[in-house]
């Protein structure tokens, strides 16, 4: 097996403004969003990043994106490295998460070549691509309509195509089917199966537990901004189910019952 | 370099495929443009009908015409810019002044028959001479102490001991003209409003196209592609001051297309019958218009990186206008004062003084090449230092996310 990302010891930490700090009940000036994590995914799985809220997928995932620096750590996608060649990374991956907003503006269509112009996508490369994920996702009669008009699922859709518009290898998926109806939700984990298919490695984040069940082939737990498991999704489910699986390993970290 | 332009054309995509905008941004100019004329046109239009007549062309009615009488008239107009014209009538005196008070003349005038003759000689009881006129019609007040004052002048010549300036000459020496008033009125006041023009035209865009895209969202979309930073932020700066560059000439021409009309207008046209130029593009060179140009074009990109600043630094639309509205109040002090004529060479590294004194200095004539390149090279720096330290902040997770 091809190790295709590696995170070494991330370690990030926000600061709290005065209203944060009374939001969160703490007096504590910085909030540590991951206190060293470590995994590895490996070519042409779907690697599955499992926590509740607040346990730090969403930062691991910025920090993978380069969206975002780490405090402390490092990792690297295709071996290279997100803290010192960011540019490169940004050119291999594909990123979707909820925060990154498409310009209202503007039309399916016009997004397509732009984001393509921006990831050096040749024309007739672009055209063809395009044409297929327009078709897949519905998006081709929507595709002169401003982003602004469509529905939040369409939206998602346009944004989720968008994502990976130069072809990437490894694609990074913050929470895909948040949001989604169960119809619209099948779509994209069909299309990931696809993109699995393909060679494609992908990197999701989710805290629901069927979704990791039923495509991914690895998982790793985060729990409190560290990794408290990290195994095939066969193993770890031997002998119990997922949901059965994460509520032990939860009361063994945290020494509380649920 | 690819990049740089991909992010530039979206920009004017998002631009100009946008009505609104376009309209928001050229819409004060046409505003401006169709006030002045208006007012100017209503001004005028309300001057003439008081008036009753063209302000410059004076008609007087008269039975008995006098040579000696019309000789001192054009003598005494000759710079002024009116012209009277003498028509002789046979209608009677109670018809004339009735053409009078009616406005279809400015003034009737009522002399003996051989008037020129009959003063000559010495007699017991004098001729009498009778203007009539409408003290209601400025037109005709004024052709009245006109005519009383040539009456006087042809008095005095009547027991000539000596002439006072009685050729044809012009003996005001006076160096100032009216068009070096006007100049120097447009040296005061241009800078101002171009400052305020460029200062509006660049708030009315900036906020909105990066506190906003921050604020929404959209602009850590591009963030997380290979795009450079540097470009993004260069990408932004080139876009709006092109976009901010139209406003502040649509605001600039609608305002000096117009602004004659109103100052003409406000006169009832008579500025314009004397000869005198207000219009800034007959006052001035091709070479002036396009040193101005040359200087605006190099301030629009100053104000547009340092209103970025701003909305880069802030945390919502809202902020970064309230802001860069601070910025505006100060541009538009330091355009007025430019009135002062702070003329050495330091003001030159000022930000916004330099090219408020830039803009006066070549409106009024005393423009130093010296001044104007340190302006324009020190604004090129301005326009770097901005770009880089917004590249710089650009690729901040604090700033942007
Ligand atoms: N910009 C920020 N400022 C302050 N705290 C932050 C910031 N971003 C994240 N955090 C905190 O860091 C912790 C981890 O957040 P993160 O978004 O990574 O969690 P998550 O696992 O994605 O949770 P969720 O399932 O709710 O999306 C949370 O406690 C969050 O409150
Ligand atoms: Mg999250």
């Amino acid at each position: 097996m091809e190790e295709i990302l590696r995170v070494e010891n991330l370690k990030k930490t926000f600061p709290l403004s005065a209203k944060q700090r009374k939001a969160e009940n703490t007096k504590e000036k910085r909030k540590t969003a991951l206190a060293g994590a470590s995994f590895s995914a490996y070519r042409g799985e779907i690697f599955g990043l499992l926590g509740p809220n607040g346990a730090g997928k969403t930062t691991t995932l910025r920090i993978l994106s380069t969206l975002i620096k780490a405090d402390e750590g490092d990792a690297f996608i295709n071996g290279k490295s997100v803290r010192r060649e960011p540019e490169a990374v940004r050119a291999q991956i594909g990123f979707l998460t909820s925060e990154l907003k498409l310009e209202a503006f503007f039309s399916p269509d016009y997004l397509f070549n732009f984001f393509s112009d921006l990831h050096n996508v040749p024309l007739d490369v672009r055209e063809q691509r395009k044409k297929a994920l327009f078709e897949k996702f519905g998006i081709d009669k929507y595709a002169f309509t401003k982003v602004g008009d469509l529905s939040t699922g369409m939206k998602q859709k346009v944004s989720l195509v968008i994502s990976i518009v130069q072809d990437p290898d490894i694609i990074i998926f913050d929470e895909p089917t948040n949001g989604l109806d169960v119809l619209t939700a099948k779509v994209v984990t069909d299309f990931l199966l696809e993109l699995k298919a393909q060679g494609k490695t992908i990197i999701l984040s989710t805290h629901i537990f069927s979704l990791i069940e039923k495509i991914c082939d690895r998982v790793c737990i985060l729990i409190d901004g560290k990794v408290v498991c990290e195994s095939m999704l066969k193993e770890l489910t031997a002998e119990k189910n997922l949901e059965d699986k994460f509520f032990d390993i939860y009361r063994e970290v945290k020494g509380e019952e649920v | 370099m690819k990049g740089l332009w991909t992010i530039i054309k979206k920009e004017f995509s998002r631009f100009f495929r946008d009505k609104k905008l376009i309209f928001t941004m050229i819409f004060p100019g046409i505003l401006i443009f169709a006030i002045y004329s208006v007012m100017g046109t209503v001004m005028n239009s309300f001057i003439e009908e008081e008036t009753g007549a063209s302000f410059t062309e004076m008609r007087v009615l008269t039975q008995n015409p006098s040579d000696r009488l019309e000789q001192l008239v054009i003598r005494n107009t000759a710079h002024s810019g009116y012209e009277v014209e003498f028509i002789t009538t046979s209608a009677s005196e109670e018809d004339a002044k009735t053409q009078v008070a009616e406005g279809a003349y400015e003034a009737y005038l009522s002399l003996p028959a051989d008037f020129d003759e009959l003063v000559k000689e010495d007699r017991e009881v004098v001729p009498e001479v009778k203007i009539f006129y409408n003290s209601d019609n400025t037109a005709s007040s004024v052709c009245y102490s006109l005519l009383t004052e040539c009456f006087r002048q042809y008095e005095e010549g009547l027991v000539n001991r000596f002439n006072v300036n009685s050729g044809m000459t012009n003996y005001d020496l006076a160096e100032t003209d009216l068009d070096e008033i006007m100049e120097m009125m447009y040296s005061m006041l241009v800078p101002f409003l171009l400052i305020m023009f460029v200062v509006t035209g660049a708030l009315s865009i900036t906020p909105e196209s990066i506190a906003g895209e921050k604020e929404r969202g959209t602009i850590a979309t591009i963030l997380v592609t290979p795009v450079k930073r540097g470009f993004v932020a260069l990408g932004k700066i080139i876009s709006l001051s092109v976009f901010a560059s139209l406003g502040a000439l649509s605001s600039f021409l609608g305002t000096m297309l117009s602004l004659p009309m109103l100052i003409n207008g406000s006169s009832g046209g008579v500025l314009e019958g004397a000869g005198i130029s207000f219009n800034l593009f007959e006052l001035y060179s091709v070479g002036d218009i396009v040193g101005l140009l040359f200087i605006v074009l190099y301030f629009v990109p100053v104000m547009v990186g340092l209103l970025s600043l701003i909305s880069t630094l802030s945390k919502s639309v809202k902020e970064a206008t309230s802001a860069s509205s601070a910025v505006m109040i100060v541009s538009m002090l330091v355009g007025l004062s430019s009135m002062f004529g702070i003329d050495s060479l330091w003001a030159a590294f000022v930000p916004i003084l330099n090219v408020a004194i830039a803009i006066s200095s070549v409106l009024s004539g005393t423009a130093s090449i010296g001044f104007i390149l340190a302006t324009i090279g020190m604004n090129f720096v301005y326009v770097g230092l901005l770009s880089l330290l917004l590249a710089k902040l650009f690729g901040s997770e604090k700033i942007m996310l």
